[in-house]
């Protein structure tokens, strides 16, 4: 006897997705949500006179309205944030690093970036054009994978995307080896490594390549009323389409029967019955904490990915206009040195980490804070043991030291002042992330790249459980981490959760799965759609 | 390739993280700390100390450091309604590293809870809070390393914190404390600022009495000329006290740098009628609030210079709440129907909560009739 259709552990950007895609199905649908706001990292929060966007700095696959991407047809087709002011940022970074090799701007578009790049060096065409179509082949091989949850015709895929067959194992780095991407060409091309937390010798091509394609073909966009006000919305769609979330509760365990989901128990000593679950929360959490018999295979699962890296940052209110402060930017990428082993090894420790990126929204809205005054966020990560030694007694005194490190070096590279400027001050180490978000360790990138987690090992089976009817979105899922794709993972999840079987079984889409899917989607979609279902990728136009 | 992965998997230890940074946060920021009151004492002079220490049986060994300002919240349940109240700390991190935590209530209250809380409380009584929280701390790379405190009596707590962490070592910069009262017998915590000024010399008092005199205390009522009379170059002023004191202190202060203006902000009742903005006409004294619960629909009534959240509380509705002052979120409700007035001062809300129509209670009170929406409750 089950109470609802679907149950959604979370509503983090995932789940509030899944939710949503479930309701507009006519699916009985739950949220179960252990904070009193939806959002997860999607949210904000207010010292003084400002209010600081917690996470989202450069939306991936939104674009334009007229030239959207993904996301902003996932957004636009079930009415997310409809009239939220969008900001589409024309810079793609300006990079530097400390030991004053570089220090240069680029556009996010891909004939001006490419431009650029050739001003460096007129002889990287051949092996830039070949970067970018070998990029591209990849973006459609993964959609094509996508669609299929990783069970694609290997026959087809081979004939259609023979070079991302084989390149799909490669690094980033390799991938420029056997291109002979010129070493200047090559420190700006892999630049977006700091967002990914892995280097570009660790990692997989394909991914990078979607990133950083899809930057340049939509422009990076923030909406002026932070991400917080996306969440929000998302509420607002899933009451009016009859789901219920529940706030203030955490689920403590999944219930589960003969290896199938039951439903769940939350701490209020409630239960809830569905023989679907959704979780927001990563797979590594749900096995260890919240199943009383978990299975070995899933347990294992989870432990041959090691968590990326851990997140810090650092959120400053100051009481001047960005003019005044000098600050020309929105995205400052600044290395230690374009060595990129160098700069990840030193990521083990508060006391070699130098890397960081910048953040100034005001750069791309004037009035995003009060008339003369500027928001900017640091942003660096930390692999796990840089925060092993560090002793309660110590920590705030720590993390005030190392943001002041961080400011510092921005402050003497840029050849300005902002610390005298300081109004409101807000720090978030790994601490913080772990306390606030439950991200296991601090750890906000997912699980780290490597020979086991890229898009085809997720896609395959390894982020779905050996339980029957329980499904993973967000973060550690397919696509990995990346604010776009946690949104899509729970589109994704949905669509699947639905398709599953009454017995309960994990199923791949048959062709006639597809159909009816698609029968009941083709009024969400304005486009023709080459592939039949858009669950997991875009198309190429 | 998925071969050569499945195969991976079969050789694969299971891994448990060691979880250290899980750890650390568990340990600055408990979702639970089990209490026992373990001792109340009478400081006469019109105050109760209050000292807690972990409840070892119940699973708390040991009790979460804290920035001085901070404070703890306690649920409260008394016969016809469930709340929540909120102390500074005036104990100090070393205490708590120590394990004890210290809090002081005023006898003379004239509120209902603080009335329960000094009749009912009792030795040897168990209680579960959460962490300590709250933003009103020093923080070096925001303020000047001189801090002007000024406080008016009872709200002297918060500097108490600061001050003994100064002494020992947890904190580190200039305390300047300003701290008046009516009479010399409401100075309750002289002795306890002389005894750590003698000991070190980053901490100072001016002790300011109203109306008497007494050696070592000046007479009179703080001001920015007085204080400046007694302190060299820059500094950040942290105040603690009633609404009246800071509005008082809004105007000796007036067009200070937001940068270097701190408020201790904890359930500040403010008179709504005679604030500034708000409206010459309002249509009734006592508004109907539909509200809409997991349960149902419940109607109650708002008194126009009530808050939306009391007005909750009294009715059996329990929505989470820390700070009470507008600026933690945890009373975040949306509002579907009808407008309220929120006083400047205590409207923490973030552009969206606008847009989509949210509020927080605590710091709400009714210009109509309302519909809310309360979360989980």
């Amino acid at each position: 006897m089950k109470d609802y259709d679907i149950i959604v552990i979370g509503a983090g950007s995932g789940g509030l997705a899944a939710a949503v895609t479930a309701l507009k199905k006519n699916k009985r649908v739950l949220i179960i949500e252990k904070r009193n706001v939806p959002g997860g990292f999607s949210t904000s929060f207010v010292r003084g006179r400002f209010e600081f966007d917690v996470s989202l700095h450069e939306l991936n696959s939104f674009g334009a309205y007229e030239n959207q991407g993904e996301l902003r047809r996932f957004f636009e087709n079930y009415r997310i944030a409809p009239d939220l002011q969008w900001l589409q940022i024309d810079e793609a970074f300006r990079l530097i690093s400390l030991d004053n090799e570089i220090d240069m701007e680029f556009p996010s578009d891909v004939w001006k970036f490419r431009g650029k790049l050739l001003e460096m060096d007129s002889d990287a065409d051949l092996a830039l054009s070949a970067f970018f179509k070998l990029g591209h082949e990849c973006l459609e091989a993964e959609n094509f994978i996508a669609e299929t949850n990783g069970k694609p015709d290997i026959k087809l895929l081979r004939k259609r995307y023979p070079n991302y067959v084989k390149f799909a194992s490669y690094s980033l780095d390799k991938v420029f080896k056997l291109l002979h991407m010129p070493k200047k060409i090559k420190d700006v091309l892999s630049a977006y490594w700091i967002y990914l937390g892995v280097p570009p010798e660790k990692l997989r091509f394909s991914h990078y390549a979607s990133l950083f394609l899809n930057y340049l073909k939509r422009h990076p966009y923030i909406p002026k009323e932070r991400s917080y006000a996306i969440s929000l919305s998302f509420d607002k769609k899933i009451r009016e389409l009859g789901g219920k979330i529940l706030y203030n509760t955490a689920v403590e365990k999944i219930i589960t029967e003969n290896g199938k989901v039951k439903g769940v128990l939350t701490d209020k000593n409630e239960k809830f019955f569905a023989d679907k679950i959704i979780s927001n929360l990563t797979p590594y959490t749900v096995y260890r904490n919240l199943l009383d018999n978990p299975v070995e295979r899933d347990l294992k699962k989870t432990s041959i990915r090691e968590f990326a890296s851990c997140g810090f940052t650092v959120f400053l209110g100051l009481n001047k206009s960005f003019k005044d402060l000098k600050i020309k930017n929105y995205n400052y990428i600044i290395y230690d040195t374009l060595d990129t082993q160098k700069s990840f090894a030193d990521a083990s420790s508060l006391k070699t980490n130098r890397m960081m990126t910048v953040s100034c929204p005001n750069v791309v809205s004037r009035d995003y804070s009060p008339e003369g005054t500027t928001i900017l966020v640091f942003n660096t990560f930390f692999t796990a043991d840089a925060w092993k030694e560090v002793k309660e007694k110590d920590y705030y005194k720590i993390k005030s030291d190392y943001a002041e490190k961080m400011i510092e070096t921005f402050e003497k590279k840029l050849n300005i002042s902002i610390r005298e400027f300081i109004e409101e001050i807000e720090i978030a180490t790994p601490v913080t992330y772990s306390d606030y978000l439950g991200c296991p360790d601090g750890n906000i990138y997912g699980f780290l790249y490597g020979t086991y987690h890229g898009i085809m090992d997720d896609l395959s089976f390894l982020h779905e459980s050996e339980i029957n009817g329980l499904r993973f979105c967000g973060g550690n899922t397919v696509r990995q981490f990346g604010y776009g794709q946690a949104y899509l993972s729970g589109y994704r999840a949905a669509m699947l959760s639905m398709l599953d079987g009454m017995d309960g079984k994990n199923s791949h889409i048959s062709a006639e799965d597809r159909l009816a899917l698609n029968e009941i989607d083709a009024n969400y979609y304005k486009k023709p759609r080459y592939i039949e279902i858009n669950i997991g990728g875009e198309k190429d136009e | 390739m998925f071969k050569k992965t499945e195969k991976s998997i079969k050789h694969t230890e299971i891994v448990q993280y060691e979880n250290t940074v899980d750890n650390l946060a568990a340990s600055l920021h408990p979702k639970v700390q089990h209490l026992v009151l373990s001792k109340i004492t009478d400081l006469q002079s019109g105050y109760i100390e209050f000292l807690f220490k972990p409840d070892i049986l119940a699973g708390t060994k040991k009790l979460a450091v804290f920035r001085p300002g901070q404070f703890i919240t306690f649920d409260i349940e008394m016969k016809d309604m469930k709340t929540t109240r909120s102390f500074p700390l005036v104990s100090s991190p070393l205490d708590a590293r120590s394990g004890f935590y210290k809090i002081i209530l005023k006898r003379e209250i004239s509120d209902k809870v603080g009335n329960f809380i000094l009749k009912n409380w009792r030795e040897g009584q168990k209680f579960s809070i959460g962490a300590p929280s709250g933003n009103f701390y020093y923080e070096k790379l925001r303020d000047f390393s001189n801090v002007v405190a000024v406080a008016f009596g009872s709200g002297v707590f918060p500097f108490m914190s600061m001050a003994k962490a100064i002494y020992e070592g947890d904190e580190n910069f200039n305390l300047t404390l300003f701290y008046e009262s009516n009479r010399a017998k409401n100075l309750v915590f002289k002795r306890f600022f002389d005894w750590i000024a003698s000991r070190t010399d980053k901490v100072r008092v001016v002790y300011i009495l109203e109306n008497e005199n007494l050696s070592g205390c000046k007479r009179g009522i703080v001001s920015r000329d007085m204080i400046e009379e007694n302190v060299e170059g820059g500094y950040s002023i942290f105040l603690s006290g009633s609404q009246k004191f800071y509005e008082y202190m809004k105007n000796q202060y007036f067009n200070y740098p937001p940068k270097l203006y701190r408020t201790f902000d904890l359930k500040q009742s403010v008179d709504v009628i005679s604030q500034k903005n708000y409206p010459k006409f309002v249509s009734s004294e006592i508004f109907n609030i539909q509200v809409k619960c997991r349960n149902g629909i419940k109607v109650i009534q708002c008194m126009k210079n009530q808050t939306i959240l009391s007005a909750l509380e009294k009715n059996g509705i329990n929505v989470p709440s820390g700070c009470r002052s507008g600026k933690c979120a945890l009373c975040h409700t949306k509002i579907v129907a009808g407008q309220v007035y929120i006083p400047d001062d205590f409207d923490g809300r973030r552009i969206a909560d606008f847009k989509y129509g949210y509020i927080h209670p605590c710091c709400s009170y009714p210009l109509s009739n309302l519909i809310l929406v309360v979360k989980d409750c």
